[in-house]
């Protein structure tokens, strides 16, 4: 559905998964109106008959056969399912977690378990702002709230499987969200879902060429507690945007939390000319932690595609020529073998256990045994799922007793996976700055360029600049899961799995930090990375031009 | 039934603020009417031409409007102890649209149900307009009141063909279809914006009428193979039976598990699995769970087999699983009562 069509399930799974997702949302809906107070009949309340028959019920063999359609093993079953798999997701991110996180993420599942992440990792996340609009959505505690997002969550898995379109998962949450509304029962009051659904902002892909060109030069810029030292990743131009990416290290502030606190955009200032005089300013938009700050400064106007040069000058450092004419990125190799989209969400689901990890506690909710029990329940999914069978395969390497797979035979564990968790607890990165400029193809509606790889003794992480096609523009319901997987095996042989882990989508634009898992093996001296979607593969091999971090 | 599904109501009153002055309007048989406005086909007329358009004249269109829409059973009220608070406040918001937005005024011309928006004035629409105003009801009506009624997603499916007669200038709902917003396929905002103001200053003319409006959309959908719409009214009709047969079981709704079907039967779910199952046609809806008469007495009301308001005999279950017993019925609240109607049974 990446191109916003017909999901691709058949008739009766497509209507199975429509009904369930509107009998959970009755489900919630009645759950926040309050069910009235359960009163089993006592002796003078209730006729004999009635007691009988209720200690008793006939069994439905007669009528079983005539009175029940096929639905109805399904919504027998929707209510027990929920219950089943609630009581284990993490529980929800506090609403300013959410904010900042969630429109990076555009999908209110991963908003909950991002946004936990995100303060685990205490990194302090900056969004692209272009809408107030966004902290609307799923604010707020409360059973009203907690429903919707549970609606929102598997009507995000369900578009990601393309067992609905996105229209309809839009309709559905919308319809809830409107029926809590009209009681009273969501605050602020009046916030009618379809103002927002028009209000939205929503992305295209960029029509014309992407430039990617690696730049790799150091930069400082002072601010008022001492140099920010930054390393220019690359620059991007695009009919409708025109960026350099930068990752660079903050200055020392005794009090971390000021240094969280604090507004690092302001002085992260930058201007360029062209070789027609024509003078362009910058502004940065990214995320910043404890000591990092990644990130992109954004130029105004777009240069024009006929521009020979750039001269880009970023704080007291020396302005860098970039050369336009002539450049030539590195592009990636396209295969175009669909997946089956239940199938890609499942494994997109496994691959959030493997990149979600090093998180204590998330591995479990960012299975989605809500979503996985919801497809097993509508006959999406069988046990004979190459996919299941290696989710179930993957949980049992972790030792994880998920019932949703328990009758799952397992699979041989893909190597990818079983790379990344042999390397998991590896601390043997090199410390350095890699510039790439590696530009993608279009991938279940979205374009990405790689633009730099940041490498620690732990970790990695990779600088993305993407864009999201019309419909997934914010807040997007497939979300992060419509996002393509990023895989990557270094030239030693190690494989390592990408998670978001930072930056933000708005208007239908995304800078955003990929967390490598596990750390770039030190003797690596070239990267194969791959994006994985529904649409097919895309993959590139970039040599490692290691720099020190600055 | 053989009476038609409306024969089970009785007839409601509410005031709206039209030209500056309360007026009245009165549900009766199936029919919204405007008495205050006794040239109301008329204005309705003008209204289609590009005239002003008295608020009541608009509530009427709007009324119609929705007889076949989904989201009425989505808003709308599950049960009687369900209380909807919407008001003035939250249509205009709507109407008024995101902010940056430019806010939505009834726009000259013709009404914009059914009309390719933006498009100018053709003879084509205005017939179009005109066709949806009047062919509510084929029964002969009183002068001086316009109506809506059911039947009209079965006016749907004529005006598609007209549609697709004159070569895709009407934009007709699909009959059975799931009728929401979808972004970001081409449906005008400004016009979703304002179905929906209107549908929330619907539900604001109180309980009575928001029980009479999701009858009659259940009514409208019944007549058809549901066909896409199947999921929403499979919600719909559990959101509303199940709370029923709950009430009636003493059990916990989450209990029990619906599902439309024409055998209007309650059985255990079998296997020792706890819980009921309960499969009711969607007519169900408009016929007895509408005009209140889903419990009544400690029986649970599987259908009517006659009705002429305040009296209707029924089939009632006593218990799940047994045969329904014939029992005659009278509500005990008054005829034109905003009060949830009572019924008790007269005879058994």
């Amino acid at each position: 559905m990446a191109g916003g069509g017909q999901p691709r399930a058949e008739g009766g799974v497509r209507e199975r998964a429509e009904t369930y997702l509107r009998l959970l949302a009755e489900g919630e809906l009645r759950r926040a109106l309050g069910s009235p107070p359960i009163r089993r009949p006592g002796l003078g309340t209730a006729s004999l008959p009635l007691r009988a028959a209720y200690r008793v019920l006939p069994p439905a063999a007669a009528l079983a056969a005539r009175a029940v359609r096929p639905l109805d093993p399904l919504v027998r079953r929707v209510l027990a399912t929920r219950e089943r798999v609630q009581g284990r997701a993490l529980p929800a991110a506090s609403p300013a977690a959410r904010w900042a996180f969630g429109a990076a993420s555009g999908l209110a599942a991963a908003a909950s378990t991002s946004a936990s992440a995100t303060g685990r990792a205490g990194w302090q996340v900056r969004r692209i702002a272009r809408s107030g609009q966004a902290a609307g959505r799923f604010r707020g505690p409360g059973p009203a709230r907690q429903g919707l997002d549970s609606v929102g969550r598997l009507a995000s898995d369900f578009a990601a499987a393309e067992l609905i379109d996105v229209a309809t998962a839009e309709s559905i949450v919308d319809g809830l969200e409107s029926a809590l509304a009209a009681r009273s029962l969501l605050e602020p009051r009046g916030a009618w879902a379809m103002l927002r659904n028009i209000g939205r902002q929503r992305g295209s892909l960029p029509v014309g060429p992407v430039v990617a060109i690696p730049l790799g030069r150091a930069a400082t810029v002072q601010s008022e507690d001492g140099p920010i030292q930054l390393v220019l990743l690359a620059l991007i131009l695009a009919p409708d945007r025109a960026e350099v990416t930068v990752a660079g290290r903050l200055p020392t502030v005794p009090d971390d939390g000021a240094r969280l606190r604090r507004h690092w955009s302001g002085p992260l200032r930058g201007s360029a000319t062209d070789d027609r005089g024509a003078r362009y300013e910058a502004h940065f938009s990214g995320g910043w932690g404890e000591s990092r700050i990644d990130g992109a400064l954004s130029f105004r106007p777009i240069p024009p595609a006929q521009a020979s040069w750039l001269e880009v000058r970023i704080g007291e450092t020396d302005p860098v020529r970039v050369q336009l004419a002539g450049s030539q990125p590195v592009t990636a190799d396209l295969d175009e073998e669909p997946a089956d989209p239940v199938e890609r969400f499942l494994d997109s689901r496994a691959e959030r256990v493997l990149s979600h990890r090093w998180l204590p506690g998330a591995g479990g909710a960012a299975a989605a045994p809500e979503a996985i029990a919801a497809l097993r329940e509508i006959g999406a999914v069988s046990p004979a799922s190459p996919a299941l069978r290696r989710l179930a395969a993957l949980f049992r390497r972790l030792g994880s007793g998920s019932p949703e797979v328990q009758d799952v035979p397992w699979a041989d564990l893909p190597e990818p996976w079983a790379s990344v968790l042999d390397s998991q607890d590896a601390t043997d990165g090199r410390v350095g700055v890699s510039p790439l400029a590696v530009v993608f193809p279009e991938i279940d509606g979205t374009r990405c360029v790689l633009t730099g790889l940041r490498s620690e003794p732990d970790s990695a992480s990779l600088q993305l600049t993407g864009w999201l096609g019309p419909l997934l523009g914010w807040p997007p319901f497939a979300g992060e899961t419509t996002w393509p997987s990023v895989w990557a095996r270094d030239s030693a042989g190690r494989w390592h799995v990408a998670a978001q882990n930072g930056g933000g989508f708005g208007g239908g634009h995304a800078n955003v930090t990929l967390r490598l898992t596990p750390p770039i093996h030190p003797e690596a001296t070239s990267l194969e990375i791959m994006l994985l979607g529904k649409s097919g593969r895309a993959t590139a091999t970039v040599p490692l031009a290691w720099q020190d971090m600055p | 039934m053989t009476a038609p599904w409306w024969a089970t109501f009785g007839p409601a009153e509410a005031t709206w603020r039209c030209g500056g002055v309360q007026h009245g309007l009165r549900w009766e048989a199936g029919r919204l009417t405007a008495p205050d406005h006794p040239e109301a086909e008329g204005e309705l007329v003008l209204g289609a031409l590009g005239g002003d358009q008295p608020e009541c004249i608009r509530l009427l269109r709007a009324w119609g409007e929705h007889s076949d829409d989904l989201d009425v059973l989505m808003l709308g009220p599950r049960s009687s102890a369900d209380t909807l608070t919407v008001d003035s406040r939250d249509a205009e918001q709507l109407r008024h649209g995101p902010a940056g937005r430019h806010g939505h005024a009834r726009r000259p011309g013709p009404a914009p149900g059914g009309v390719i928006p933006g498009t100018p004035l053709t003879w084509g629409s205005l017939w179009f307009s005109t066709l949806r105003s009047f062919a509510a009801n084929a029964r002969g009506l009183p002068r001086g009141t316009v109506t809506y009624g059911p039947g009209h997603a079965a006016r749907a499916t004529q005006v598609a063909r007209l549609s697709a007669a004159q070569g895709g200038a009407f934009l007709a709902r699909r009959p059975g279809s799931a009728h929401a917003f979808l972004p970001g396929t081409g449906q005008d905002p400004d016009r979703e914006l304002a179905r929906r103001a209107e549908l929330l200053e619907l539900l604001m003319l109180g309980p009575a009428f928001q029980f009479r409006l999701s009858a009659t959309v259940a009514a409208a959908r019944s007549e058809h193979d549901p066909g896409t719409a199947r999921p929403a009214l499979a919600a719909a009709l559990a959101g509303r039976l199940a709370p029923a047969v709950a009430a009636w079981l003493h059990i916990n709704p989450d209990d029990v598990t619906c599902a439309i079907g024409a055998e209007r039967a309650i059985t255990g779910q079998g296997g020792g699995r706890k819980g009921v199952r309960a499969a009711m046609p969607v007519s169900w809806l408009s016929e007895v769970w509408a005009p209140g008469l889903a419990l009544v007495d400690g029986h649970l009301v599987t259908d009517i087999t006659r009705a002429e308001f305040p009296d209707a005999d029924v089939l009632a279950l006593e218990v799940p699983g047994g045969e329904p017993a014939a029992l005659a019925v009278q509500c005990q609240s008054g005829a034109s009562s905003s009060q949830v109607p009572r019924w008790r049974i007269t005879r058994r």
